[in-house]
């Protein structure tokens, strides 16, 4: 389902994210890409949302081939990918409701619809009891679950998350992980990008490492070694 | 659901204007500045016009014969200055003809039409009373009719001459149309790049969401109409307020203008032109307001 065929990235001042990575991904995976700060974990996820393009090599997803996908095809595959980050992204004058209601409207998903799905969302991620709150009424590891459910709008395929337990203690970032693979058993492949070593050493899932750009090792039971 | 996203649209078009208070008052005034400049320009200009216009139109040469001159000569003279590559139309008005309308105007004057009923003959000329087609051309005319073959037969050329105030206004309609195109232009376009930093700066704070919108996959336009919504409505709310400035400034200005050229009368020409100036104002602002918006939001929707 995600393929990456020889692919290198060089941004514009000439400095090698990625080289000659080869990669494939198969659909309901669980994958943590682990490495140090600047590996190029984040622009291997960029170059599946097409918000970089391989300088070299072929990205695929799906059907869509990045490299010649046009424009107007952009919302139909991120429609396909959930995203999370590691500073969440939400809107701060905005309830969790309206967070989470924001992206449904992108959707173009109509207001009945709307009324109907959040509360399930929530329910997902087990934040129903703060529907009315506002973001900084949370703690991290809540306010990372609205970002879940966000991402979660479109009933992704595949969800993308970038060191979402970066801002997180122990206990938080471990709920965040259970969240993950809860989303991950009900179907969808989820790609996790992240330098927790504790959290990888306790998954026992497919583990690809990264140094300078390049891939020294992908085991199927992996664990955290640099 | 397409009803379901115009709705939503308009919705976060007219949220994002409401928001940014005092951002939103400098982009406006900005564009009344502008749409402010652009009007002051095109009333003048359109006031000359239609001053030479007027000018232009009172304008004629009476050409009065002697009275042993027969109609048969005038005819020709007549024929002659039609030829003549200046002259518009020559108009032969007889003898006859001016004792007639002269009666026929005065016979409200008890005083004057009981004087006329004295006179026995006709105390009139017979006049060719001729129209050039541009305001420089009358000198032309008046030299040709001043050749002595024609001296002979003319009592009297009677030539209102209003050169000096034609070749003033002419002057300025000319500069107002060549420096009001240039000030227009960029004064526009100072209004569009400093509409454009405004719209760029509320989209600066708008753009988590813009963001957010392109990460779960909205489409670019879903993205881009409340901002082009934004721009509209500082074009229409700048369009309004510069008109009523506009109306109040004329209506200050007019008295002391009407002072100086008695023949011109701003506030009666803002009010005849009213709807006009408006539609201009407004349309200009969308114009403004919109392709502001439109450069602005390009650099978000980049990827
Ligand atoms: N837009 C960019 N322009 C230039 N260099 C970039 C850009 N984005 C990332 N990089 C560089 O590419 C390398 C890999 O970055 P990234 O994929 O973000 O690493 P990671 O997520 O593993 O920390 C880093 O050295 C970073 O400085
Ligand atoms: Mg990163």
């Amino acid at each position: 389902m995600i393929l990456f065929d020889s692919v290198s990235k060089i941004y514009p001042s000439d400095f090698f994210a990625l080289r000659d990575i080869n990669l494939n991904i198969e659909s309901g995976e669980f994958v943590s890409i682990v490495g140090q700060s600047g590996a190029g974990k984040t622009t291997v996820l960029k170059l599946l949302t097409a918000e970089e393009s391989p300088t070299k090599g072929k990205v695929v997803l799906d059907s869509y081939d990045i490299n010649f996908i046009k424009p107007s095809h952009l919302p139909r595959l991120r429609q396909k990918i959930g995203v999370i980050f590691q500073d969440f992204k939400l809107l701060d004058k905005r309830t969790v409701f309206e967070n989470v209601s924001f992206a449904l409207e992108m959707a173009g998903k109509t207001n009945e619809e709307i009324q109907n799905l959040i509360p399930q969302l929530l329910e997902i991620v087990g934040l129903s009891e703060k529907i009315n709150n506002y973001p900084n009424e949370l703690s991290g590891g809540e306010r990372q679950r609205v970002s879940i459910a966000r991402a979660l709008v479109h009933k992704p395929k595949i969800l993308l998350a970038d060191e979402p337990t970066g801002n997180l203690d122990m206990i938080n970032s471990w709920d965040i992980i259970q969240l993950l693979l809860k989303i991950n058993q009900y179907g969808t492949t989820v790609i996790l990008a992240t330098h927790n070593r504790e959290v990888i050493n306790s998954l026992n899932k497919r583990v690809i490492t990264l140094d300078q750009g390049r891939i020294i090792r992908d085991q199927e039971k992996g664990r955290y070694i640099i | 659901m397409l009803l379901t996203n115009l709705n939503r649209i308009i919705k976060y078009g007219f949220k994002n204007f409401w928001r940014n208070g005092w951002l939103n008052i400098a982009t406006i005034s900005v564009i009344i500045l502008a749409l402010f400049m652009m009007s002051i320009l095109v009333m003048i200009n359109q006031l000359t016009d239609k001053i030479l216009a007027d000018i232009q139109e009172k304008m004629d040469i009476s050409v009065y014969f002697k009275s042993e001159v027969v109609e048969f000569d005038i005819q020709r003279i007549k024929s002659e200055l039609e030829n003549l590559s200046q002259v518009k139309f020559v108009e032969y008005v007889s003898k006859e003809k001016a004792w007639e309308e002269f009666q026929l105007e005065h016979k409200e004057n008890p005083t004057i039409s009981e004087s006329i009923a004295e006179i026995e003959t006709n105390p009139l000329y017979a006049t060719l009373n001729i129209k050039a087609r541009q305001p420089e051309d009358y000198p032309g005319v008046v030299n040709f009719l001043e050749q002595d073959n024609y001296r002979v037969l003319i009592s009297k050329i009677n030539y209102k001459e209003n050169k000096e105030q034609i070749n003033r206004l002419s002057d300025i309609s000319r500069t107002v149309r060549q420096g009001g195109i240039f000030l227009t232009l960029i004064f526009c376009l100072i209004a569009i790049i400093i509409t454009f930093n405004a719209i760029r700066l509320t989209m600066h704070s708008h753009h988590r969401e813009i963001e957010i919108m392109r990460l779960v996959g909205a489409n670019n336009w879903y993205i881009r109409w409340p901002f082009i919504i934004e721009g509209m409505l500082f074009g229409i709310v700048g369009g309004i307020i510069c008109f009523l400035l506009f109306y109040s400034g004329i209506i200050l200005a007019s008295p002391k203008i009407s002072n100086v050229v008695s023949e011109i009368n701003l506030v009666d020409f803002f009010k005849s032109n009213a709807l006009k100036i408006i539609t201009l104002q407004i349309l200009t602002g969308i114009f403004l307001g919109t392709i502001s918006s439109l450069i602005a939001i390009r650099k978000y929707l980049k990827i």
